[in-house]
């Protein structure tokens, strides 16, 4: 559906290089990204703001890359959502429609006003409305002229918690419901986990790894990902004979990973992958510390013979056991 | 200190108000209906009231273009223009007329007046003066208006299809419009009260280039003090009229 080839932007010392990266049709794709990692000149490039000094940027094999930004036919949420404060509701759903001059597709705008409850909300101006109400508004806006793609960037950032799950799923169902193919900048690690098919994740000006969202988050494969996902299992290994050599424990694990002999690499474990055991191979003894977080509670493995804790799920006794599956390198 | 500032900014009402409520003193309600009622006078009004009109609509159609360059693209020369907009406050009206004058006794100048409109002594003049004069403060405002403008909601509007020219009309246009009504009200104003260019290069004939200012001064210098209050009344109730109104708009009315 949208193919970035080869693109390359550079303003001042910050380079964005993005060697491929594919929008697939009717799924939701995330960018994730630390500040100034790049997401939002990427943005500016695929609205057409701003002009690559290389590579092409394609929507169903059409080249777009120097389309102005009003003839790509793209919906967009900006983080402040720019609702235009002189103008109603209605007109401000309209809008893309009177600038593209097309004719609305009643059945259509019905169905959006339905999923998304705007209907008595049309005459109202912006500044009479809420800050989810607002959201729905700029949501129903970017909809209204059928795009071919929308882009969200950052949009419920501003959002109280609450507001913000039902916004997801107001996303969620629209998305469903058109089978729309959606673009989501966020830097926001639950959001890209709750609302994409797909994940990419920008660092230092190119993408770090793209993949499907489960598989992301639960196995990264460069370290960068893995470290800005918040992956706390992260350890050096060396490859040995029988397996792989953590220093930090001063201990050899069996692994179904091939690492070659006396290479270092990091290995990271997913906490829900480390079992609860009573003693054996590859087994650790030590003791849980629980540290209490805002809706969950990090357990914190503190083996007896070793310099970093592990972060554990399940806890039972004094001894947890890594299976040779759970780990994988992140390089 | 908060008491001394706020006695120090009513000063301000003190002078002002002071001097506009002195003319009082020799307002003659009878000479004002004389003059609102004198064909010389009336002719003053006109020209006045047509020439400030047309001058600020010439300088709107160059200022909101212009203004709006200023305030969202980057060019050359664009500093200068910049620092040009305070030309006309920082040289003196008279000597602003004087460059115009001088302007029309050089080829270029004599040509335009042979080939064109005649500038010099004439109601053009007038209006090229006022215009001149007004011009800086129109693309001024104009700018100030265009960057209150969120250059995000045009980037939107672009991005959701909209042309230059369409987001123009449809966003920026009608977010702006309160600045620049306030820009034109203001120009209006001060072209309205425009009396040094004017004198110089339109000179003061009467039922030809005789201006309400220009009216005033030849008044005071025949030493008919009741006719000149009651020009003055009228000049100030035509400027401060339009200052009320551009307060009103702005809805920065407060007492």
């Amino acid at each position: 559906m949208v193919e970035i080839e080869n693109l390359k932007f550079s303003q001042g010392p910050f380079t964005l290089h993005i060697d491929r990266l594919f929008i697939q049709a009717h799924r939701s794709h995330a960018l994730l990204g630390p500040s100034g990692a790049g997401k939002s000149t990427l943005l500016h490039l695929l609205l057409g703001l701003k002009t690559p000094q290389q590579g092409e940027i394609k929507v169903q094999k059409n080249s777009i890359t120097h389309l102005p930004p009003n003839r790509r036919n793209f919906g967009y949420v900006p983080q402040h959502l720019a609702l235009f404060p002189h103008l109603r509701v209605k007109d401000n759903i309209l809008y893309p429609l009177k600038a593209q001059k097309k004719s609305p597709d009643t059945a259509f705008l019905d169905e959006l006003f339905a999923l998304s409850g705007l209907r008595p909300l049309l005459e109202r101006h912006p500044k009479n409305l809420s800050g989810g109400e607002r959201q729905r508004v700029a949501l129903i806006r970017a909809l209204a002229a059928k795009p071919k793609l929308l882009l969200l960037d950052e949009p419920f950032s501003a959002l109280d918690p609450s507001l913000k799950e039902e916004l997801w799923e107001l996303l969620q169902r629209l998305q469903k419901e058109l089978e729309l193919t959606i673009l989501l900048i966020t830097h926001n690690l639950q959001e890209a986990f709750v609302l994409s098919h797909h994940c990419s994740v920008l660092i230092d000006g190119s993408i770090a790894q793209s993949a499907k969202t489960p598989k992301l988050f639960y196995r990264p494969q460069k370290l960068s990902v893995a470290k800005y996902l918040g992956f706390n299992n992260i350890f050096e290994a060396i490859g040995v004979e029988k397996g792989i050599y953590l220093p930090d424990f001063g201990q050899t694990f069996r692994s179904d990973l091939t690492l070659p002999k006396n290479q270092k690499s990091f290995v990271a474990l997913h906490p829900k992958d480390i079992e609860p055991s009573k003693r054996g191979l590859n087994d650790l003894k030590g003791r849980v510390e629980i540290i209490e977080r805002y809706r969950y509670k990090l357990k914190k493995f503190w083996p007896n013979r070793g310099k970093k804790w592990i972060e554990i799920e399940r806890t039972k006794g004094e001894w947890i056991h890594l299976p040779p599956s759970a780990f994988f390198l992140v390089d | 200190m908060k008491r001394a500032f706020i006695l120090l900014a009513l000063t301000i009402l003190l002078l002002y108000g002071g001097l506009i409520l002195s003319i009082l003193y020799f307002f003659d309600p009878h000479t004002m209906w004389q003059s609102l009622t004198s064909a010389r006078i009336l002719f003053a009004i006109k020209t006045s009231l047509f020439a400030a009109t047309l001058a600020t609509l010439l300088a709107l159609a160059l200022a909101i273009p212009a203004g709006y360059a200023l305030a969202r693209y980057d060019f050359w020369g664009k500093g200068i223009i910049d620092t040009l907009l305070e030309f006309p406050m920082i040289v003196s009206p008279a000597a602003l007329g004087a460059i115009l004058l001088i302007f029309f006794n050089n080829p270029l100048g004599n040509w335009i007046q042979e080939h064109f409109v005649t500038f010099v002594f004439s109601f053009a003049g007038i209006v090229l003066a006022q215009f001149v004069t007004i011009m800086g403060v129109a693309a001024r405002f104009a700018k100030a208006a265009f960057e209150e403008v969120d250059e995000e909601l045009e980037k939107t509007a672009e991005v959701l299809g909209a042309s230059k020219s369409f987001l123009f009309l449809s966003v920026t246009l009608p977010l702006a419009k309160q600045g620049l009504i306030a820009a034109a009200l203001l120009s209006w104003a001060k072209a309205l009260g425009e009396f040094g260019a004017t004198l110089t290069l339109a000179g003061t004939m009467p039922f030809r280039t005789e201006t309400l200012p220009i009216a005033i001064y030849l008044h005071l210098q025949m030493a008919d003090i009741k006719g000149t209050v009651a020009l003055i009344a009228l000049l100030l109730l035509f400027g401060l009229g339009a200052l009320f109104v551009t307060k009103k708009l702005l809805g920065r009315l407060e007492w």
